[in-house]
């Protein structure tokens, strides 16, 4: 502690118990001297008083700021308040009430003992001794007055050079100490004593010469020092006209055996009566001493049961206050020193608490980072799967859902989080035919399951795979399917394109021979026959010229879609290009051939050969599509299209005529699918191979008011369109 | 409940009523003394300076009681003289006094023990009246137009224990004289 801290527990501590002890100490000794007499600290009584009054008043003040405080914690229900007045309550209750009892009974007892003191026999007995000694006392001056005036009736004949003679003589006989005789103006004549200490005249007083003016005489018993001494004073002679008269004045002590025992009894009365009279002033003083003593001892008591309880509560409050910090997740709250008592083993309990509760806490925000990185982690992957993923919980409530699987089904999963198949397929009956074997799997409790299904979404017909599997415990089930359709058609288009390579390899090459062989024999024997059979070769070998050329055309017709991605890319100016292409089929004049092209000139990274490829495949495939329309119409347009940050032209090519075929789907655009009878079902397939070359697709719609649409979507931008060259 | 709180109130009320009045019957009863410095001079005797005092003393019925039970009522004279060379101070005890057996009462100056006897208190009171006490050689030095000045009071401390804590509360036990202050004549 330093000398600050040392000043503080001084000023604070130590000075008011001293002060108080000292106040008790000083009404001990009041006390003692109300009791006993004692004249050691008479001035100090109304210091102590003042400082009593001024003691209890800074007390008073204390505790009613105390409670002042104390009440305004509890408003605002500051921690440790209520129990601190539960406490406070408590040291009150213990401490104030036998200060109470002993009090009132130390009240009663002072009460009871001060009059037991006064006893009626004692009293009676005290006053008839006093009685007796004024009657004894009484008797001698009567015998002194007659003595002194049997002489002053003697010396009123006598000569004044006999007084002295006189009085030496009688001094004897009357027993007196001291006879003198004086004129009224003090003058004295003659003087005997018996006595050598009362050689000196000891002359009446004023108010003793006023009695005897009055009543022609003196005598009374009166203390003259130490001593009782009788006193008679007689004027000699009769009074005549006005003169004052001389005085003959006798003193008479008490007999040496009575002085002690008038004195005695003289004292022993005047004390019970004085006790008697000080009774209600001695009950008083006792009361007042008791009434501070016990107002000191209950207010200090109350002050201390403040002291204590908030010495004791304190660190309790300080913990609540810890405790809410941490509660509120401030783990780095300081938390009160812990004393070596229960409220310390708490304090400390409390601690390793905390640090447990902060490390848990540590521990479960690490877990929730790790599950949440999972979780991303997951998210990313599932994302990224071109599997469609959902998963539930083992009620059947949707949880997650990845993008693929979204995509597959063409319905926005996500928005069906938290909910379960049945009000899925209420909303999407097309997904009917995976709702229910998934919830006819889940309800089953299989562990792994797969199945082939197939779907009629947006997009067309689907054929997935999907497969099951209940996650351990009650982690619930999770549902992966694969989207067979765009496998079968990578699978058909490998398949095509090797068939295609084949018939361009062992196909083509002996149409040539077989066409100039034909024509080998149309040469040689035409005209050489009759002419029945001239008719017939010539139809014959016609027959097979044109064949061979049809199969010629079938046979590079695949060698096209066979021929393997070799793009040469350029910038090119889309618009031109297409007018180029259009210019070929302008010459028609049955055709009704409308161009509507976006703002500007687009310029595209794209193998123009390809391209052009492709408008022609688009263009003929609206032709045969056109047919015998009366009043064909073909429409061409560019369009900007936008998605994300990606941007990309459609190139649309619309007819007029009857329209798509029905269940017209993906399918289409693979080789050999066609609803014409001659086509040879390659065009959109060519045209499908040539954007996918260069990052592009292709796609069909039903125009509103008859005919289809195909646009072909190519990225824009020169930095695009590089496909697989 | 509000009954309750109402009769708790009107008991309080009463009780303090009550308590008013007593005190206040109590405050009449324990009406102080009187005391009142009439003359005072310092006289030139041949023994010495001499304080002639003319006390106006009546005592109360509680210190009247006290007196004929034993108890010594004591005034204590405090005189102040002061000029412009020398501060003067003399205090002087008077001491009544009551003795059942002679049924006496003395009026005695503690400092010289002279002792006056009278037969009954109205004597001692009167004898108050003409008090001649001595004083130090120094007053009979005093240059004319000092200034003098007599406080006259009941000394409390001279009152025994059991009583002076009492006489510090009860206005039964006040008795003081207004100070009394005069100067030196020329002459």
């Amino acid at each position: 502690m330093d000398r600050r801290g040392w000043l503080n527990f001084i000023g604070r501590r130590v000075l008011p118990a001293v002060a108080v002890l000292a106040l008790l100490a000083a009404s001990l000794k009041l006390a003692e001297q109300a009791a006993g007499g004692g004249n050691e600290f008479a001035s100090a009584y109304p210091w102590v008083l003042g400082a009593a009054v001024l003691a209890l008043l800074v007390l008073v003040i204390l505790i009613a700021q105390r409670l002042w405080r104390l009440r305004a914690e509890m408003k605002r229900d500051a921690p440790g308040a209520r129990l601190s007045r539960r406490l406070l309550l408590t040291l009150i209750l213990l401490a104030v009430p036998p200060i109470v009892v002993v009090y009132g009974f130390a009240l009663r007892f002072i009460n009871a003992t001060v009059d037991s003191w006064f006893d009626v026999n004692t009293e009676r007995a005290l006053d008839d001794a006093l009685e007796v000694g004024r009657i004894v006392i009484d008797e001698r001056v009567r015998k002194a007055e007659s003595g002194i005036s049997e002489l002053a009736d003697e010396l009123d004949t006598s000569f004044d050079s006999t007084l002295q003679q006189a009085l030496d003589s009688r001094i004897d006989s009357l027993e007196a100490i001291q006879l003198s005789v004086f004129e009224p103006n003090r003058q004295v004549l003659a003087l005997a004593s018996s006595d050598p200490r009362y050689l000196e005249p000891l002359f009446p007083d004023t108010s003793v010469l006023m009695r005897i003016s009055g009543e022609d005489r003196f005598a009374a018993a009166e203390p003259l020092g130490d001593v009782l001494m009788i006193r008679v004073l007689v004027p000699i002679g009769s009074a005549t006209g006005g003169n004052k008269r001389r005085l003959l004045q006798g003193l008479f002590p008490l007999p040496d055996r009575l002085q002690p025992l008038t004195r005695s009894i003289e004292n022993a009365s005047f004390d019970f009566q004085r006790l008697k009279y000080l009774r209600g002033s001695l009950k008083l003083t006792f009361g007042l001493i008791l009434s501070f003593v016990m107002l000191l001892s209950v207010l200090f008591a109350v002050l201390a049961a403040f002291g204590v309880s908030r010495r004791l509560l304190a660190p309790l409050g300080r913990l609540i206050h810890a405790t809410r910090a941490v509660g509120a997740g401030r783990f780095d709250t300081p938390l009160p020193i812990a004393s070596n008592d229960e409220l310390g083993q708490l304090v400390n309990s409390f601690s390793v608490m905390t640090r447990e509760v902060e490390l848990a806490g540590m521990r479960a925000q690490r877990s929730a980072r790790e599950i949440d990185a999972q979780r991303v982690w997951l998210g990313a992957v599932l994302e990224r799967l071109s599997a469609g993923v959902l998963g539930f919980d083992n009620t059947g409530i949707l949880r997650v859902a990845n993008r693929a699987g979204e995509a597959i089904l063409g319905v926005q999963l996500s928005n069906y989080s938290g909910r379960n198949l049945a009000e899925i397929k209420r909303d999407h009956p097309e997904l009917a035919s995976i709702a229910d074997p998934l919830a006819r799997h889940m309800r089953e409790g299989l562990r792994e399951w797969r199945e082939e299904i197939v779907i009629d979404a947006e997009s067309g017909r689907r054929v997935l795979m999907l497969r099951g599997a209940a996650l351990p415990g009650e982690g619930g089930f999770v549902a992966v399917f694969d989207d067979l359709t765009v496998l079968n058609s990578a699978q058909r288009d490998a398949a095509w394109g090797e068939v295609a390579r084949r018939l361009a390899h062992e196909v083509k090459n002996p149409l040539t021979p077989i066409q100039l062989a034909a024509e080998r024999l149309r040469r040689r024997f035409l005209g050489r026959l009759p002419a029945d059979d001239s008719e017939l070769l010539d139809r014959a070998t016609h027959t097979i010229v044109s064949q061979v050329e049809a199969l010629k055309t079938m046979v590079n017709a695949f060698g096209d879609y066979a021929r393997p991605p070799q793009l040469t890319t350029r910038p090119v100016a889309l618009h031109a290009l297409i007018d180029e292409v259009l210019d070929l089929y302008a010459s028609d004049q049955r055709l009704s051939l409308t161009r509507q092209f976006m703002d500007g000139e687009p310029m595209i990274k794209v193998d123009a050969v390809r391209l052009r490829q492709a408008m022609h495949n688009l263009l003929k495939n609206a032709l045969e599509a056109i047919g015998e329309t009366r009043k064909p119409q073909i429409l061409v347009r560019t369009a900007p299209h936008h998605d994300g940050d990606a941007a990309w032209v459609d190139i649309s090519v619309a007819d007029n005529g009857p329209g798509l075929p029905e269940g017209f789907g993906d399918r289409w655009f693979e080789p050999y699918i066609s609803s014409k009878a001659r086509g040879t079902g390659l065009g959109l397939a060519v045209v499908r191979k040539i954007a996918e070359e260069h990052g592009g697709s292709v796609s069909a719609r039903q125009r509103e008011g008859g005919g289809a649409e195909f646009t072909l979507r190519l990225p824009l931008g020169l930095n695009a369109g590089t496909g697989a060259g | 409940m509000v009954s309750f709180m109402h009769f708790w109130k009107r008991l309080a009320s009463a009780v303090l009523a009550m308590a008013l009045l007593a005190g206040c019957e109590a405050i009449e009863q324990q009406a102080p003394g009187a005391l009142q410095v009439r003359a005072a001079r310092i006289v030139a005797a041949s023994a010495g300076p001499r304080l002639e005092l003319d006390l106006d003393c009546r005592l109360n019925g509680p210190m009247m009681d006290a007196l004929e039970h034993g108890i010594p009522i004591t005034l204590r004279v405090d005189l102040r003289a002061q000029s412009d060379s020398a501060v003067l101070h003399d205090q002087r005890r008077i001491e009544l006094r009551y003795f059942p057996l002679t049924r006496r009462y003395q009026l005695r100056d503690h400092r010289e023990g002279d002792v006056q006897s009278f037969p009954a208190s109205a004597y001692l009171i009167d004898a108050l009246a003409s008090l001649k006490l001595s004083l130090p050689q120094a007053f009979a030095q005093l240059p004319a137009g000092s200034a003098l000045s007599l406080d006259v009071a009941l000394d409390k401390t001279a009152l025994p224990g059991a009583l002076r804590l009492p006489a510090l509360i009860e206005p039964a036990w006040r008795l003081a004289a207004p100070e009394f202050t005069w100067t030196v004549a020329a002459g």
